[in-house]
């Protein structure tokens, strides 16, 4: 386990460029909607969080088509599917290394970019927060987009149509959690929500996504 | 490593069949394979070495016959080899190590002259340094089971003969190694399956033991 999450950091930070493009996205949904919006600072206030937050789940179905496309080119994925390592231990490693180089850094920009947004204070930490909470679902349920559409040409967008609507509970919960937060409500059942669809997408989703690699691999 | 499975390294196939996208491939092979034996299977293009490699390997389902093969003691090397391009052959070799339990031997950089690439990026080798360092990165990983896909292919006849070598190195200590090659290319191979091209139709095969 250990010498695959450094063998999938190595590969992911030596592939330059494709790193930034998901944070890059983020902000720049974050950063266009208020320009969209008009200079009305309530409406602003009103939908900051829901933004961060689908500015997020947007950002993080860019990867969807390179997370497991090359290992499969390449016969990666063949070699370790006959090797003492579990299918599913590579895939919860593709989660881990995903959340660190994608999530984690969309996480981290949502506390200055709530800022920016005209928004009320603590929107900022509220989006990083909930999105710390969320985040793991989704990519999670990213991976096994990826795993599920392997193979198919430009599978990614594929990946994309069957990823989003298994991420709007995240998404509905997360932001209404954020949303509470915000108004200073008490945000604790919407917050418990997400993290235990983190949880259970981390858990289960390695199985899942094992299993539809071993079938495309035939 | 090699003493815990023993008497275990055996493959053995009775009337086995494989289909490929609705296709027979090939049908009705047989063979048995103890310690210490090669495995040669040659054939023209197109006439299912890949898919029997696959199907002995796990990934590849049987349409027929049984096949047995201790699944642990595996290491698979396919056509497809799995090097990436960023990254240097030592961390190549390291990780498919880790992946199997084995480790980087000196006698592997020394017979495959990895000495003064070791550093250097897969991106910037040649196809025939690639090929090497794929079979290589099979080598170290301790098992006792080789499966190859074409280890001849790309290199010139030095080092083909030098990769054969260490296949007959490999069997002389108790390993097992199955093979695919375009022509008949290890004289010694204990067992040859010869598949017959695509068009000639799927028969039974002959074997030889």
């Amino acid at each position: 386990m250990r010498s695959l999450l450094l063998h999938e950091f190595k590969l992911a930070v030596r592939q330059r460029g494709g790193l930034a493009l998901p944070l890059i996205f983020f902000l720049a949904v974050a950063l266009l909607v208020p320009f969209g919006i008009g200079p009305d600072i309530g409406a602003h206030r009103q939908v900051s969080t829901g933004v961060l937050w689908t500015g997020a789940l947007l950002a993080h179905l860019l990867p969807l088509q390179h997370l497991f496309q090359e290992d499969m080119d390449d016969g990666t994925i063949e070699r370790l599917a006959t090797s003492p390592l579990p299918l599913e231990v590579f895939a919860l490693g593709k989660i881990v290394v995903n959340w660190v180089v994608i999530g984690l850094p969309i996480c981290l920009a949502s506390l200055p970019v709530g800022g920016i947004l005209n928004a009320l204070p603590g929107t900022g930490s509220a989006a990083l927060l909930t999105l710390l909470a969320g985040t793991p679902a989704l990519c999670s349920i990213g991976v096994f987009g990826a795993a599920l559409t392997v193979g198919v040409a430009r599978g990614g967008i594929l990946a994309a149509v069957i990823v989003i609507p298994f991420c709007i509970p995240t998404l509905i919960f997360g932001a209404s959690a954020a949303a509470s937060i915000v108004a200073g409500n008490d945000a604790s059942t919407p917050l418990a929500a997400v993290l235990a669809i983190s949880l259970a997408c981390v858990a289960l989703i390695p199985f899942a996504s094992a299993k539809v690699l071993r079938i495309n691999l035939q | 490593m090699k003493a815990g499975a023993e008497g275990r390294q055996e493959i053995s196939a009775t009337g086995m069949s494989c289909h490929r996208g609705g296709r027979s491939v090939f049908s009705n092979i047989s063979f048995s394979l103890g310690k210490g034996r090669i495995l040669e299977v040659s054939g023209p293009n197109g006439s299912g070495k890949t898919t029997l490699l696959r199907a002995l390997a796990g990934i590849h389902p049987l349409a027929a016959g049984t096949l047995e093969v201790p699944r642990d003691e595996i290491a698979y090397l396919g056509h497809r080899n799995g090097l990436k391009d960023k990254l240097t052959v030592d961390e190549i070799l390291g990780f498919w190590a880790e992946i199997h339990g084995g480790r980087i031997s000196e006698e592997v950089l020394d017979r495959f002259d990895f000495r003064s690439i070791r550093h250097r990026r897969a991106e910037l080798l040649s196809a025939g340094q690639r090929k090497r360092v794929a079979v290589a990165s099979l080598m170290v990983s301790g098992k006792a089971i080789w499966l190859l896909d074409e280890p001849l292919t790309a290199l010139d006849s030095e080092w083909a003969g030098k990769v054969v070598d260490a296949v007959r190195n490999h069997c002389a200590s108790g390993g097992l190694a199955v093979l695919t090659t375009l022509g008949k290319s290890i004289p010694e191979a204990a067992v040859s399956v010869e598949l017959p091209s695509a068009s000639a139709g799927a028969g039974p095969q002959g074997e030889r033991n």
